[in-house]
């Protein structure tokens, strides 16, 4: 066991410096988030956690360039996301990150695999999306379920399609919202365990909101939010790899 | 559970004696707590061989004399690693009731131990399970999968009241219950 070798010294991908974001509501001022500042380094896992209500989706908005702050800055892979348009951002966003929501919000005339690609196309071609589309479908264990339309999966695989669909493009940084609210248990353990693999495998930086501790053990460090500010910031040991013969 | 570094991390507070160990242990553990006396009052006479604690006698007047327990310097050592969490957390509720009484003042530091340790337990479960699909052994992984959940569930709760918890007054031993043997 130990802690995530990390170079102090390498440029955060992510980092949040002092955001503020407030809503109007019924006239009154509402602070989603209040002087919020982390900052997330290549190759790391952070888990946002916290109540409902905490702000972990404004936060994960924000990084997302899906949302602006109201006061502060949000650099993204060395990009300050308020010097963008909303143009640029969702270039920026399609080329440089994956996002995974609870609910994937598959299509539903489409196929797995048209799913996973749709998003992208603006960006390429279909020729050209398909052979790594099918590459991580496979990646995800939906190698058979390819020409499925979301209808026929289960909660489970409409999920994986959505990381599929999230990865597609080599994005260097994966944000995922409460990916697992939606599932059961087992599903849980099986999406857990793939995004683990994926971020060893990709050497992927991944943010993950989630309000269940279980789901957090994922992270090299862990960020609570309760009332829009972080209350708690810690590192967590990280399981080496293990050899299977440990088992016999 | 470990006994006997439980035993020994309650001596962190100071010497006492065995009776008055074990009546922590009852009144904070309540039913929870079902080790019988003899077993406690063996394990501090092996302690004792170990090199762990030291006893000294103490007279009472009209009552049996009392053995007062003192850790020794390797005794001390042993009691406040196992409360910072290194080795494995075999009974985290233990640990953490021990901690309330002893080190109250440490006790998110203990929660927080405990937490980590579990975390990297369950990513280690995690992968064991990915490399495993013989005999009965996704089965057995998949219960201690769901045992180390629900202790990292229960070390969040715990966090989340960890000032409330520290603040709560001891429960008071009903008496008699400590079982039939008195300390020696």
């Amino acid at each position: 066991m130990e802690l995530l070798d990390l170079n102090a010294r390498a440029e955060p991908a992510v980092m949040v410096s002092a955001v503020t974001r407030a809503f109007q509501s019924g006239g009154e001022e509402v602070r989603a988030l209040e002087g919020v500042s982390l900052s997330v380094l290549p190759a790391e896992t952070v888990a946002i956690t916290g109540p409902s209500g905490s702000g972990k989706t404004t936060l994960l908005n924000l990084i997302a360039g899906l949302d602006r702050p109201t006061s502060g800055t949000v650099t993204v892979l060395g990009q300050d996301l308020s010097s963008l348009k909303e143009r640029e951002l969702t270039a920026f966003r399609a080329r440089s990150l994956g996002i995974v929501f609870q609910d994937p919000h598959l299509l539903p005339g489409l196929t797995a695999l048209e799913n996973v690609i749709a998003a992208r196309l603006p960006w390429a071609r279909r020729r050209v999306l398909e052979p790594d589309a099918r590459k991580l479908l496979m990646a995800v264990g939906l190698g058979s379920r390819m020409n499925h339309p979301p209808a026929r999966l289960s909660g489970g695989e409409r999920q994986r399609v959505g990381i599929a669909r999230a990865l597609l493009g080599q994005p260097r940084l994966l944000l995922a919202d409460e990916p697992t609210g939606n599932l059961d248990i087992g599903s849980t353990e099986e999406l857990i365990a793939l995004l683990d693999e994926l971020r060893n495998d990709l050497k992927l930086t991944l943010v993950i909101s989630t309000h269940d501790p279980a789901v957090a053990a994922i992270a090299h460090r862990v960020i609570r939010l309760r009332g829009g500010r972080v209350v708690e910031e810690r590192s967590q040991r990280v399981a080496e790899r293990i050899d299977a013969r440990e088992l016999e | 559970m470990g006994l006997r570094d439980a035993l020994a991390a309650l001596l962190l507070a100071g010497p006492n004696h065995g009776y008055q160990l074990m009546s922590t242990l009852e009144s904070e553990l309540g039913p929870l707590w079902e080790t019988r006396a003899s077993r406690v009052y063996l394990t501090l006479a092996r302690m004792e061989q170990e090199g762990l604690i030291t006893s000294a006698r103490v007279r009472q007047d009209n009552r049996p004399d009392r053995r007062i327990l003192r850790l020794t310097t390797r005794g001390r050592s042993i009691a406040q690693s196992w409360l910072d969490g290194e080795g494995p957390a075999d009974d985290p509720v233990v640990r953490l009731a021990i901690a309330r009484v002893v080190a109250p003042e440490d006790f998110d530091g203990v929660v927080a131990a405990l937490a980590s340790e579990r975390s990297a337990r369950l990513q280690r479960l995690r992968q064991m399970r990915r490399q495993t699909n013989a005999g009965f052994q996704p089965e057995a992984l998949d219960a201690e999968i769901a045992r180390t959940q629900a202790d990292v569930r229960w070390l969040a709760l715990v966090r989340d009241r960890s000032e409330e918890i520290v603040s709560r007054p001891r429960a008071q031993k009903k008496h008699g219950t400590a079982g039939s043997e008195r300390a020696g």
